[in-house]
């Protein structure tokens, strides 16, 4: 049973706070993944769940109880490191029984559980080599393995990935789901890629600055964002934004920018909001490329195919082109004229000031 | 034609570095040479001129001048040298140098790991300790060989400490501490942190993951910074002279006191320690040869 709760979690180094009050219930058997850009906090919190950083202030709580004062070999805790640590003068078997010889485990024992798991992780090939005879993703796997031979609670993991190549990332993001779910166990997983983030978790926690920003399922958060952060910092290409005030008309609002017109529709009125300087959100597969669209016009002034759906740029008025992204039957041209609309009740507002959603 | 210059130029440069190279690499061997094949010299040739580039004579008389046992040369089957009687044993002179050398360096190397790690690891001694500690060795050890001097003489513990092993592995321990610290602490530096994470949460305590990763992984470090304070202790002179010198006499003292009344200098003898007490360096080079460009580079080029 291992349900972690931090409690206004906060760390400072010097006078920098890394970690700024995070409030974040981690249910036992989840797939937390907590995602954020370079130096947001990531590996600083993980660090103190882990137990290699001392709070400053709050409280982490694993099965209930408080573990500030733990070590981490106390915490029946289990890490894979970026940099996956293998232990570089032993050989596989060696790394993989370590922390099973740390508890004095029988040797009979030892053997029958290394084999164990590196039958199922398929690496017992591998099992007298030393860890710089491995490829990256054996290493990977052997990483994996000396972590899930102890059989601990919960599993660490800090951007466990990020020294693999892209094709070997998104088989091992896979493999990576698959055990999670014959293990039943909770997940931590560090990452600052929105992909892998979306594919992967249960919940995801949004950083940035050592603050909690959102938490929630990948599609809330996606469709959902709380701040104009968390928009963009979800999908490829990322959300469109554009600046401009809402406007009363005939008892709706509407948004406008410099060369857009777009009726809002919204549950109620909000003339309080009449005049507010907003910043409108759109993803790009939101916005349509139709004849007499009622967002806009403007002209193409790039294309990018990605196979199955084409990216279009277009030049709208405002400071940075509109991206589109349509099904790649839809033929368009550098150049042309298009005119485009926006999918109904798929666009946000955030203040321009605080950068904050406007719900209407 | 720009390519062209540019090879050239290239080219001279590679000619101009490895004649340097060459030059520099024969200004440092000559003595070294000059010295074995002096060694198998018998005396007449010691001056002979022009100079005998090998010995026209072979002979292994010198070597078996110094190596005879018993002080003052007894025993020494020479009869080419009249003064016989004053050449000096090496033997002794090996057997003590020795004794210090391997005690000083093995207790430097003790104390340095475990100040290196307490620096590397938390931080002891604020963030300059390491350069203040090589500021300590830029002090000239002569200002350090007076005032021992004095210490090791006051009469409580004269008997110990002067003209005594102890009386040098002090000092020597001291003077080689602050290298020995800094190369260990270049070689900790060079074991990830995460290892030590990863021992620590698989529940290894403290010296548990000392045993099975730390010291496992520092083994050359522990093995060039050893041969690096060796070296030291082993070519100290001047403590050497001044702190001992009577009863204990060092390599480098003795090595220091060839002289005969009648042929004067002993070139010959002279030449035969200096080869034999060069022997364990080389030996010790060569077997660590490996580690040793790390080793000497202080990890200075991370970072
Ligand atoms: N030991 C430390 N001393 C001082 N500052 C630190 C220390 N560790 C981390 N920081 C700072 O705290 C902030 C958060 O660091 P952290 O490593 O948690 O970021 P991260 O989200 O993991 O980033 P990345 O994606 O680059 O790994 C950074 O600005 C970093 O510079
Ligand atoms: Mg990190």
């Amino acid at each position: 049973m291992a349900k972690i709760e931090l409690e206004k979690l906060s760390k400072d180094f010097g006078r920098f706070r890394a970690v700024d009050g995070v409030d974040l219930e981690i249910q036992d058997g989840e797939f937390m993944v907590f995602v954020g850009p370079s130096g947001c906090g990531k590996t600083t919190t993980l660090n103190m769940i882990a137990g290699f950083e001392r709070p400053s202030a709050g409280a982490v709580r694993i099965g209930g109880r408080v573990v500030n004062d733990m070590e981490p070999g106390e915490r029946d805790l289990g890490m894979v490191f970026q940099s996956l640590a293998l232990f570089p003068h032993m050989t596989v078997f060696d790394n993989i029984a370590f922390g099973l010889r740390v508890k004095k485990t029988g040797e009979g024992e030892v053997r029958a559980r290394v084999q164990a798991v590196t039958a199922t992780m398929k690496i017992a090939p591998l099992l007298s080599k030393r860890p710089g005879q491995l490829s990256g993703g054996e290493a990977q796997r052997v990483a994996l393995a000396r972590t899930v031979v102890n059989n601990p609670s919960a599993f660490l993991m800090d951007e466990p990935l990020s020294s693999l190549d892209a094709k070997l990332r998104v088989e091992m993001r896979t493999e990576l789901k698959r055990l999670h779910t014959t293990l039943g166990s909770t997940f931590i997983y560090v990452t600052h890629d929105q992909a892998e983030a979306m594919t992967m978790a249960d919940r995801i926690a949004v950083m940035k600055d050592g603050r909690v920003q959102q938490v929630g399922e990948p599609l809330d958060i996606y469709n959902d964002p709380v701040n104009m952060f968390v928009a963009g910092f979800f999908g490829v290409p990322s959300m469109n934004f554009i600046h401009g005030r809402l406007e009363a008309r005939g008892g709706s609002l509407a948004f406008a920018s410099a060369s857009l017109l777009c009726p809002l529709d919204g549950k109620g009125a909000r003339p309080d909001l009449a005049g507010r300087a907003v910043n409108l959100g759109v993803r790009p597969e939101n916005i349509r490329i139709v004849e007499g669209g009622d967002a806009g016009s403007g002209a193409v002034n790039l294309i990018e195919p990605l196979g199955d759906e084409t990216l279009v740029h277009i030049e709208s008025g405002g400071n940075v082109p509109l991206i589109t992204k349509v099904e790649s039957t839809h033929h368009v041209r550098p150049g042309e004229k298009v005119s485009f609309e926006f999918k109904r009740g798929q666009v946000v507002l955030f203040d321009a000031g605080t950068q904050d959603r406007i719900r209407l | 034609m720009r390519l062209l210059s540019r090879e050239r130029r290239a080219l001279g440069g590679t000619i101009l570095r490895s004649t340097f190279l060459v030059v520099w690499l024969l200004v440092t061997l000559f003595p070294i040479y000059w010295m074995v094949v002096t060694s198998f010299k018998p005396h007449q040739e010691w001056f002979a001129w022009p100079p005998h580039w090998i010995p026209h004579h072979f002979t292994w008389n010198n070597y078996e001048e110094v190596l005879a046992v018993g002080a003052g040369g007894t025993g020494s089957k020479t009869t080419q040298l009249s003064g016989a009687q004053q050449v000096l044993t090496a033997v002794l002179p090996i057997r003590d140098s020795l004794i210090i050398s391997v005690s000083s360096s093995t207790i430097a190397l003790v104390l340095a790991a475990f100040l290196a790690y307490a620096i590397s690891r938390y931080g002891t001694g604020g963030r300059n300790y390491l350069y203040s500690l090589l500021m300590v060795r830029m002090m000239p050890p002569i200002v350090l060989a007076v005032p021992l001097l004095a210490y090791f003489t006051l009469p409580w513990w004269r008997h110990y400490l002067h003209d005594s092993y102890l009386g040098l592995i002090i000092p020597y321990v001291l003077t080689t501490l602050p290298y020995a610290v800094w190369m260990m602490h270049s070689f900790i530096e060079e074991i990830p942190r995460e290892l030590e994470n990863a021992a620590r949460m698989m529940g290894a305590g403290r010296v548990y993951m000392m045993r099975k990763i730390v010291l496992p992984l520092i083994g050359p470090g522990l093995a060039v910074t050893f041969i690096f304070t060796f070296i030291l202790n082993w070519s100290e002179f001047l403590l050497a002279y001044s702190l001992a010198g009577h009863k204990l006499i060092t390599v480098t003292v003795q090595l220091s006191q060839y002289q005969a009344a009648d042929v004067g200098r002993l070139y010959g003898p002279q030449a035969a320690f200096g080869t034999i007490a060069i022997i364990p360096l080389v030996a010790l080079g060569l077997a660590i040869q490996r580690h040793l460009v790390t080793g000497f580079s202080f990890g200075m080029i991370r970072r």
